[in-house]
């Protein structure tokens, strides 16, 4: 290739940070389902699951997983996964119409800079874990000559993970296709595995070992998790999504993937981490399914945490690339995907421990502050903006943008998001998750979407819409008394 | 990413506003989701709610 051609020539990956054509979008409904399940199947949901078990027992805890799962990803269907396929867009370039340019890029940095490299850790963390189980059921451990064979696995599967992103997203698509169905494998021995022993009953007679607060309160605290559960999908699933062929395959796919498909894992950790004591199934693997099905399992193990990492560096890049300014541009799609392996290779040497044992307090965290923008993106599109807006104007990042707001912020969001997160602390105190007044009935999060909704909506109207920027269409009253929409100058 | 790549992304970037521009000129509902699927993503979520509150209730 000349040095020229070099030069234009744009990576297929790094085309995909730009709005998708309707020729990019070909996955069916089954490819669609297959890399949302494998996103699924990892290790964060075991520790979802094992973390519900710590508050209430099997019925109620099941009932907090599916309830609290479909509420979660339904309301974020609605505030951003069918935004950003309708348009194609990558999903916090769609964010830019509510928060402005500026305001989008804060809170891209703060999500992805601060969930996903702390995902990746944990996911490519507890595939070396599996591999130390594995080398120790078949009795290599020991001759290993105490080579460090759990942080080998665990590097190993950060890189290849990266290199499996960094192809692109057809690279993830036949990943998932191929190691999907050893996924739900995996998920339905375990299951029938915890179903034989220690059985049925014993699953349904198990309590918590000691749940902090009354049943109703356990029982809101376990919906509470779930629901931010589905609400730290987040970008990821919208931009992933738009490669669907339709509206129905994007939806439909990523919802049986991410709700039915999703709860088998966690409800073996929920199951698990009640009648044995622990939601990792890399420990207690191996002695219930026996030495050649466990063995066999903690590989498929390995693997799916192998396809939530690529799926989530893949998934994540795009909005990595248009959002952290131009130096990470500069890098260009790969060298980004490296950038990202190398700071959750970190977080594995530093810290992965406190993060197993902070799990509820990540989520809950950036759940509060995921509400808030949920409610906010709600608001805008659907209230504010009817479902229209101008895909020309969403990459304008100038001061003329009709998205730039006053500079690059839309203030009404951000106090509406400050609102949001001010009414779930009063509701819930994440880091500790203490409860204030009225949690156990009210809930923390869809509080908080509400708060944001109003907040947002009352803001924009007396303030924003009235000063001209935003886009926004205004109604003006004709001189016969006909409301008649006209878009802003 | 040298700057004439740079270049060629932003010419890649207008080009593809234009078609996307051109095809929901063209429909602008194509890429919606049917209405009957979107109740029933509403019907899901209110129905999950019902569920929670009856089990508090209990």
């Amino acid at each position: 290739m000349s040095a020229g051609a070099s030069d234009t020539r744009i990576e297929t990956a790094l085309a995909e940070t730009l709005p998708l054509l309707p020729e990019e979008r070909r996955w069916s409904f089954r490819d669609m389902l297959a890399v949302k399940s494998g996103l699924a199947i990892a290790t964060w949901a075991f520790l979802f699951g094992g973390t519900t078990g710590q508050l209430v027992g099997f019925v109620d805890g099941l009932i907090a997983i599916v309830c609290g799962t479909v509420i979660g990803t339904g309301v974020l269907f609605f505030a951003l996964l069918l935004p950003a396929y309708k348009w194609g867009t990558e999903s916090f370039v769609f964010m830019r119409s509510a928060f402005g340019p500026l305001g989008t890029s804060v809170l891209a940095f703060l999500f992805l800079v601060g969930s996903v490299p702390i995902s990746t850790a944990i996911l490519a963390s507890m595939a070396g874990a599996s591999a130390r189980e594995l080398l120790d059921g078949l009795g290599l451990h020991a001759k290993t000559g105490g080579w460090p064979v759990a942080g080998m696995v665990t590097f190993a599967v950060l890189m290849l993970s990266g290199l499996f992103a960094a192809l692109g997203s057809n690279s993830l698509r036949l990943l998932n296709l191929a190691l999907v169905p050893l996924l739900v494998l995996l998920c339905v021995s375990l299951l029938v595995a915890l179903l034989v022993q220690p059985g049925w009953t014993a699953i349904l007679a198990a309590q918590s070992a000691a749940p902090p607060h009354d049943r109703a309160t356990n029982l809101m605290l376990a919906v509470e998790l779930n629901v931010v559960g589905g609400f730290s999908w987040f970008g990821l699933v919208a931009n992933i999504a738009r490669f669907g062929t339709s509206a129905r395959s994007a939806v439909w796919g990523s919802w049986v993937g991410l709700v039915p498909v999703y709860t088998l894992p966690v409800c073996v950790g929920l199951a698990s981490s009640l009648a044995l004591g622990s939601e990792d199934p890399v420990r207690w693997m191996t002695p219930l399914l026996g030495p050649g099905l466990g063995l066999l399992m903690l590989v498929v193990l390995i693997l799916a945490n192998l396809s939530s990492v690529v799926g989530m560096l893949q998934g994540n890049m795009p909005s990595v690339i248009q959002n952290l300014g131009r130096p990470v541009q500069l890098l260009g799609f790969a060298r980004t995907v490296v950038l990202f392996v190398v700071v959750a290779a970190l977080i594995v040497l530093l810290a992965t421990d406190a993060l197993y044992t902070r799990f509820y307090s990540v989520v809950a965290f950036f759940g509060a502050i995921y509400a808030g923008c949920v409610g906010v993106l709600l608001a805008d599109r659907l209230v504010l903006r009817r479902n229209r807006l101008s895909i020309r104007g969403l990459h304008d990042l100038g001061a003329s943008g009709p998205y730039h707001f006053w500079r690059g912020i839309n203030p009404a969001a951000v106090a509406a998001v400050a609102a949001a997160f001010g009414a779930y602390r009063v509701l819930l105190e994440p880091i500790e998750q203490v409860p204030g007044p009225g949690f156990w009935v009210l809930g923390a999060s869809l509080p908080a979407v509400a708060v944001a909704f109003v907040v947002h909506i009352g803001l924009s109207r007396v303030f924003v819409i009235r000063a001209g920027p935003g886009d926004y269409p205004a109604k003006r009253a004709s001189a016969a008394g006909i409301i008649v929409e006209q878009p802003n100058a | 990413m040298t700057a004439l790549q740079r270049t060629h992304l932003e010419a890649e970037l207008e080009r593809r506003i234009a078609l996307i521009e051109r095809e929901h000129a063209d429909n602008p509902l194509h890429r919606d989701l049917p209405r009957g699927d979107a109740w029933a993503l509403v019907l899901l979520v209110v129905g999950a709610l019902v569920v929670v509150l009856v089990s508090m209730a209990q």
